[in-house]
Order: C-alpha cells, then structure tokens, then sequence
C-alpha cells in the first residue's frame, strides 16, 4: 500500500468514525421523537377543543409536527448510516439527503399552516411563524443532493467517454 | 462507446446546472434588494405597503427603531451585516456553479462561510433572546449549520481522496 492509499483510507476512516458518532446521536433523537409519538392517540382526544383553546390546539399541532420531524430524522439516520458504511456519494445515499431535504420541506409546510391558522384562529399577535426555517433548510438540503446527483451522473458519463 | 453520444450528455447535463444557478443568483439578488429595502425602511421609516415588525421572540416584536433597546439594537445590526456576508457567500458560490465549477476548494470554502455564518445567526439569536429575558428558539438553524460544515468537510475529503488517487502511479 502507497502512501497516497495510506492517507485516503485515513481520511475515510475519518469520515466513518464522525458518521457513526452522528448516527449515534440521530439514533437517540429517533427513540424520543418515536415516544412522542406513541401520544398520537391524545390527538384524537385534543381535537375537539382543539379549535377553542390555544394550549390544545398548539398542543395537536406539534404532534403533527412530530410525525414529519420523524420521517426528516429517519432519513438523515439512514444517511449516516451509509457514510458510515463508506458509501460516500453513490446514489442511495444522495437519495437520503434528497428525501430528507423533501420532508423538511413538507414539515416546514406543515408547520408554517399551522401557525398561520393559530395566528388567524386566536386572533394572536405574538405567534411567530418559524416554519419557512424549515422550509428554507429542506431547500438547501434538496439543492446539495440534487448537485451531488448530478456531479456522480458527470462523472460517470466522464468515465464512459472514450 | 460512442464518444460524439456521450459529451452531449455531458454538457446538457452542465448546462442544467448552470441554468439552475443563474435562477438561483436572480432570485437571491431579488432578496436582497428587497431584504436590504425592509432592514432600511424599518430603520429610517422609508415608506412601505405594510408595517414592518421584526420579531425578536413571541413577546418582542418591535415595528419601530424607537421601540428597541440598545443592545437589541446593536445585535440587529451585526445580524444584518452576517445575512449580508452569507448572502454574498451565497452569490459567489451560484457563480462558480454557473461557470460549471462544482467541489473546488473555493466553492468548499463558501459553502463553509454559510455554514458557519448561520450558526452565529443563531447564536445572535440565542443573545437577543436572553438579554430580553424571552426564549422562543428554533434548533433548526443550528441543525443545518451543521449539517453545511458537516457537508462542506466531507466534499472535502472525497476531494482529497480523489486528487491522491489520481496521483497515486
């Protein structure tokens, strides 16, 4: 083994220690977001005063949320997950990036009508619509996935052409 | 392989990304003539349809300069001269994507200024927030700071890896 090998499988070691520490962390947050979930059912009970009182309707709110910061969390535990295993920018693991990008977007979405509908339904001056934060960050992370998939079909095309 | 088959591909590909850029370049030039409009008239009382309200947290939202204490003040400032600096970081890399330079060490560099530009923005945030005593805060933004340097370090490394490997005899 050169030098130059020596030094790439350092550098990828590298990227697979820091990937599984990642992964270690998303793997938690899963384990809390999926608890949160198991009070989905509260939802069905909530809804009837959800439209009447702020606390239940923010309440039904955020579980909603939950369930798509879920899925956005999944996937970048799946992305990890490949980094880890050394897959770097093939196509299944920019097809992570890229629906992890996706349900933020929703998320953000979802987020963003739902405190539009408290400020409109409450008639409240203070909410504060964060969700184009998520939005914003889902777009970012579509647009680097996208350009990763891109770049991997140059180069192998490149790698075709005679 | 047919090699007059194969680069057209390759340059509709380029030119996609390219064209993708420059829509990117004109919207974020859009936004900023208009974020830098508001961040004005908010501060000078320039006219606009609507009121101008700048939400600091739930609590605090301010829809004029005499309404914001110093230090809040102060903080708005550095925050809008960063979002400048990442915008501007963002331009230069929407250019070097339209010239079809995608994972130099320039674009490397720029993606981890915007990286590093929204975690202080957060952090700014974290200060304007505790100083007025009102926590609201999104770890969003934090989150995708990291995950920009996170990105950032890893096109970096199959960068390196790359340039070794193609040195490698």
């Amino acid at each position: 083994m050169n030098a130059s090998e020596i030094t790439a499988n350092r550098r990828m070691k590298r990227i697979k220690n820091f990937s599984k520490v990642a992964r270690a962390i998303l793997l938690a947050l899963l384990i809390v977001e999926g608890l949160a979930l198991m009070a989905l059912p509260v939802l069905a009970l909530e809804l009837p005063r959800a439209l009447k009182s702020e606390a239940a309707f923010k309440n039904c709110s955020s579980l909603v949320a939950v369930l798509f910061v879920f899925l956005v969390t999944s996937n970048f535990f799946r992305l990890f997950t490949r980094l880890s295993d050394g897959h770097l920018f093939d196509s299944q693991t920019i097809a992570c990036l890229e629906r992890a990008g996706k349900w933020w977007i929703i998320a953000g979405i979802v987020k963003t009508i739902f405190d539009s509908l408290a400020a409109a339904i409450f008639r409240a001056d203070n909410v504060v619509i964060n969700g184009p934060n998520g939005i914003i960050a889902g777009l970012i992370m579509f647009f680097i996935a996208w350009l990763f998939g891109e770049a991997q079909k140059l180069r192998e095309e490149q790698e075709l052409t005679v | 392989m047919n090699s007059n088959k194969i680069s057209p591909k390759i340059n509709a590909r380029l030119d996609r990304i390219k064209k993708a850029a420059r829509v990117c370049q004109c919207l974020l030039g859009t936004n900023v003539v208009f974020g830098v409009y508001c961040a004005l008239a908010f501060l000078f009382a320039w006219p606009f349809p609507h009121r101008i309200r700048i939400p600091i947290s739930p609590n605090h939202i301010y829809s004029s300069l005499s309404e914001m204490p110093g230090e809040i003040f102060a903080l708005f400032l550095v925050q809008e001269g960063l979002i400048m600096a990442a915008y501007v970081a963002l331009f230069a890399l929407f250019r070097l994507y339209g010239q079809g330079i995608l994972f130099s060490v320039r674009n490397i560099l720029l993606i981890r200024v915007l990286g590093y530009c929204i975690i202080i923005n957060w952090l700014l945030n974290y200060q304007m927030q505790s100083a007025l005593a009102d926590m609201a805060l999104s770890m969003t933004p934090l989150f995708v700071g990291l995950m920009i340097i996170f990105v950032a370090w890893v096109m970096d490394e199959g960068r390196k890896i790359r340039e070794e490997q193609e040195l490698t005899v």
